[in-house]
């Protein structure tokens, strides 16, 4: 055979792979720089107080029973009759640095006679009306120590500094715990229901189909249907409920096609040989049939849960942005921001980029790790033993 | 002579839709025999297969018409399904021991049926194994996955794990089809053992194993029953020309 | 129509029997006129024409395991493919005692006082009727001849009963014709033997066609 225009066949071959090479590069450069600047800006900010610490500072007053002791000199910085090492911050207020096991700091109360226990790095700003800003150790000893021979409680102004992530964190948890205890069983259900027991024809196809549709709405227009329903119809206010249920509706498509997909992998002659044993079709599914599937679903979870922390549309009309822990589902005291709205409230409202950026950082790491352990669940049980 | 009558099939119709897969079947299976089925590629030897255990109830759009009693009661009306199927064994073409342990897989029949009890298990999926003389071959190893095992072990395993639901009937659907040689024989062997006990019916595409193994064949032909009868006569002297044309592969 | 190789291979196995047969067909007829005759040189002709017919058979046997070996034959084939194997034993038999009467008849030709029996010619054809008409019925796959053949063995038997006693008469009568009348007494017992054995291979035929084995000889 005779090779003709070889010359021109190279050239086009060597052009052809020169775009190749540019078009990964530009893709492989413009990741490195977006983590690089994220990572960058984020990574100074990120350390043990900004992981474990509220976000707001808080502040409260409370009534300290003190100490009658001998021990009145201020030794090491440590003030006896509070059983409590102090030192004075940077601002000039007195920060607690250490407490005592027996310390009266634990059992104080708040004005409302609550229980209020007073932790490490909080900040005593005043002692009853005076300002302790740039009062000297000794000058605060006595005025305990006097307190404390003429039995008298005294009234304490605390701070617990914030800045840091610990309601996000915990919030994300919370949405995602709920919205798995959610969307998880109906899903793995429904997807068993959809393969194992629904009649083939029309109405199966439109089932299907709409699930596929409903995989590619956008989630902003979950969030405003989360908002009308839940938020408003069903009165639940910006709460982890109603981010939750909304969640849990994004969440279904993935979780059902999913899990579809793994219950469709399974051979079907496990079926037919539990069945062939006498094995009723609930028995079937339930001892043969999901426990197969379980890698399948594992992955579908993990890759819920990674569309949860990386969700903000959704979440931010219907979960809201406050920066606290939730106490209740639903109601005032159960809104709560999740890392990634937090981060999105951050940049559009207070322009505090740092703060984003650490923030940023911790959600990539996050969603790194899910990938790794989603990759790992998938090749420990494909690969057979 | 009629007490040795396993199964009376008469006048047996079976639809797939429209499409009639099996027409008008009559045949006597005989009690602690084995009866093979041959015939080409969907001539219906395996839908029939598995009308015995009622496995095609799990296929949609499937119709039955006319009986098959076995022991005299009729399999589609008077006896529950799961009862049946617990009665009549099936063993499948592909090995398919469940993903779990040798002892999982043959104690699962027994548990499914509500048998709890450790050394009552014990005992069943060792007498199970041994009947289907695998044990020696997996006795140190009950707790290793049941995959792991060869081809040939993995389609014992699965006749073990019918055989300790306590049937009466197996039905083997090409169970050598996958195997290498050897295991194939062991398998044929393991039938010949088993019939004094079990009543054996198995379809195959291997006619020198119908031959073999068999007490009766019968040739299926676009889903009719073209020829019944003792396996020697068949296989040396078939009265219908299209049983001839088959055996000898003068076919298609 | 599948299986060509094995097809072709069971023509040629049929061609080899046939050819098999002719040979014999050869031989017969060649005993027939040395017999009538006494022709010293036309026997000795046979006897080493059998070895043609030994070599035959051994092909044939070996191509049969072979084919059983490979095609493993079923139902018509398997009977046919068993069935040749002792057909071709049974014409080689035949074409031994072709060669056994051959030395009998060279035999005769150095003694004196020979006189042949009188319905040896009769007895002699139709011998030779039941062996081409065994091969006939091989070739046409025609059970109706075979059974013919079954038929004859009878005839045959006969005619050895009268022979024999015709013989044992001459011998009485005239010591003189002892030896030759003890040659016609093997020659005749051959040819008993040889409607034998045309009488099996003819029940081997019915095998093949029906697929029945005839009970007894």
């Amino acid at each position: 055979m005779k090779i003709e225009n070889n010359q021109s066949r190279i050239i086009k071959d060597t052009i052809g792979k020169i775009l190749l090479y540019l078009a990964s590069a530009l893709s492989v450069m413009t990741l490195v720089v977006i983590i690089g600047f994220v990572f960058v800006k984020g990574l100074p900010g990120i350390n043990i107080d900004f992981l474990t610490r509220q976000w707001q500072a808080k502040t409260t007053f409370i009534n300290v029973e003190l100490k009658n002791t001998e021990d009145t000199n201020l030794s090491d910085s440590y003030i006896a009759s509070l059983g409590a090492h102090v030192e004075q911050n940077e601002d000039g207020y007195i920060a607690v640095t250490k407490l005592e096991k027996d310390s009266v700091l634990k059992d104080s109360k708040n004005l409302k006679g609550a229980a209020y226990e007073v932790k490490v790095d909080d900040v005593i700003t005043k002692v009853l009306a005076t300002d302790t800003k740039n009062i000297t150790l000794e000058e605060l000893n006595k005025q305990f120590n006097d307190a404390a021979m003429n039995g008298e409680t005294l009234k304490l102004k605390v701070t617990r500094p914030g800045g840091g992530i610990k309601p996000m964190v915990v919030s994300t948890l919370y949405i995602i715990l709920l919205s798995l205890a959610i969307a998880a069983p109906i899903g793995i259900l429904s997807a068993l229901f959809l393969t194992e027991y629904a009649k083939r024809g029309k109405i199966l196809v439109v089932i299907q189909f709409a699930i596929q549709m409903l995989a590619g709405i956008p989630s902003i227009i979950y969030g405003l249907f989360g908002m009308l329903v839940f938020v408003q119809m069903l009165k639940m206010q910006y709460s982890i409920l109603a981010g939750a249920l909304t969640l849990s509706i994004l969440l279904l498509p993935t979780i059902i096609s999913t899990t579809s997909e793994a219950l469709k992998a399974i051979p079907k002659g496990y079926r037919e040989s539990s069945l062939g044993l006498g094995a009723t079709k609930l028995q079937t599914n339930f001892k043969i049939v999901l426990p197969n599937a379980l890698p399948g679903i594992l992955v579908a979870i993990i890759l819920s849960i990674g569309r949860i922390v990386g969700e903000s549309a959704a979440l931010i009309w219907t979960a809201g942005t406050i920066a606290q822990i939730p106490s209740s589902l639903t109601g005032n005291t159960a809104s709560a921001a999740t890392l990634t709205t937090k981060l999105y409230q951050l940049l559009k409202e207070e322009g505090d980029v740092a703060s984003a950026c650490s923030i940023a950082v911790v959600i990539i790491v996050l969603i790194w790790v899910l990938n790794l352990l989603s990759k790992w669940i998938t090749r420990r049980f494909t690969v057979k033993n | 002579m009629e007490n040795n009558v396993k199964f009376q099939v008469r006048d047996l119709d079976l639809y797939y839709g429209d499409f009639q897969a099996l027409k008008k079947i009559n045949m006597d299976i005989m009690k602690n025999q084995i009866t093979a089925f041959i015939g080409p590629s969907g001539c219906g030897k395996s839908t029939f297969l598995k009308t015995i255990n009622r496995m095609n109830d799990l296929i949609e759009g499937v119709r039955i018409d006319g009986t098959i009693h076995m022991d005299g009661v009729n399999i589609y009306k008077d006896i529950d399904v799961i009862n049946l199927r617990s009665r009549v064994g099936m063993v499948f073409q592909q090995p398919n021991p469940f993903p779990m342990s040798i002892y999982d897989n043959v104690a699962y029949g027994p548990r499914i049926h509500g048998i709890k009890k450790k050394s009552q298990l014990d005992e069943i999926v060792e007498k199970s194994l041994r009947q289907a003389a695998i044990w020696e071959e997996v006795k140190d190893k009950l707790k290793k996955n049941a995959q792991a095992v060869s081809g040939g072990q993995q389609q014992r395993i699965c006749i073990a794990r019918t055989l300790a639901v306590g049937p009466e009937v197996i039905l083997m659907d090409e169970p050598t089809s996958a195997l290498d040689p050897i295991s194939t024989l062991k398998i044929e062997d393991l039938a010949e053992e088993l019939k004094d006990k079990y009543t054996i019916i198995i379809v195959t595409h291997n006619m020198q194993q119908a031959s073999r193994i068999s007490d009766k064949t019968a040739f299926f032909l676009h889903g009719e029953v073209v020829e019944y009868g003792e396996t020697s006569q068949i296989f040396n002297n078939p009265k219908e020309q299209k049983t001839e044309d088959y055996i000898t592969g003068r076919f298609g | 129509m599948t299986r060509h190789l094995f097809m072709q291979e069971l023509r040629e196995l049929n061609q080899n029997v046939i050819r098999m047969g002719s040979l014999l067909e050869k031989s017969i007829n060649d005993v027939i006129v040395a017999l009538e005759k006494l022709d010293a040189s036309l026997a000795t002709e046979i006897i080493k024409n059998d070895d043609a017919i030994d070599d035959l058979e051994h092909q044939i046997e070996r191509e049969c395991i072979a084919m059983i070996a490979k095609q493993q034959p079923l139902a018509t084939d398997l009977r046919k493919v068993t069935s040749i194997m002792k057909i071709v034993t049974d014409v080689e038999r035949i074409a031994d005692h072709c060669a056994d009467i051959s030395e009998y008849i060279i035999v005769l030709t150095k003694q004196s006082n020979v006189i042949a029996p009188k319905n040896l010619k009769e007895m002699v054809n139709v011998m030779k009727s039941m062996v081409i008409e065994t091969i006939d019925s091989f070739v046409e796959v025609d059970g109706a001849k075979a059974n013919q053949v079954i038929a004859k063995d009878d005839i045959v038997d006969n005619y050895f009963a009268s022979i024999s006693n015709e013989l044992t008469e001459i011998m009485q009568g005239n010591k003189e014709a002892i030896p030759a009348c003890v040659s016609y007494l093997m020659i005749i017992k051959y040819l008993e033997r040889m409607a034998d054995h045309a009488t099996n291979i003819a029940e081997w035929i019915e095998y093949i066609i029906t697929g029945t084995m005839i009970e007894g000889n």
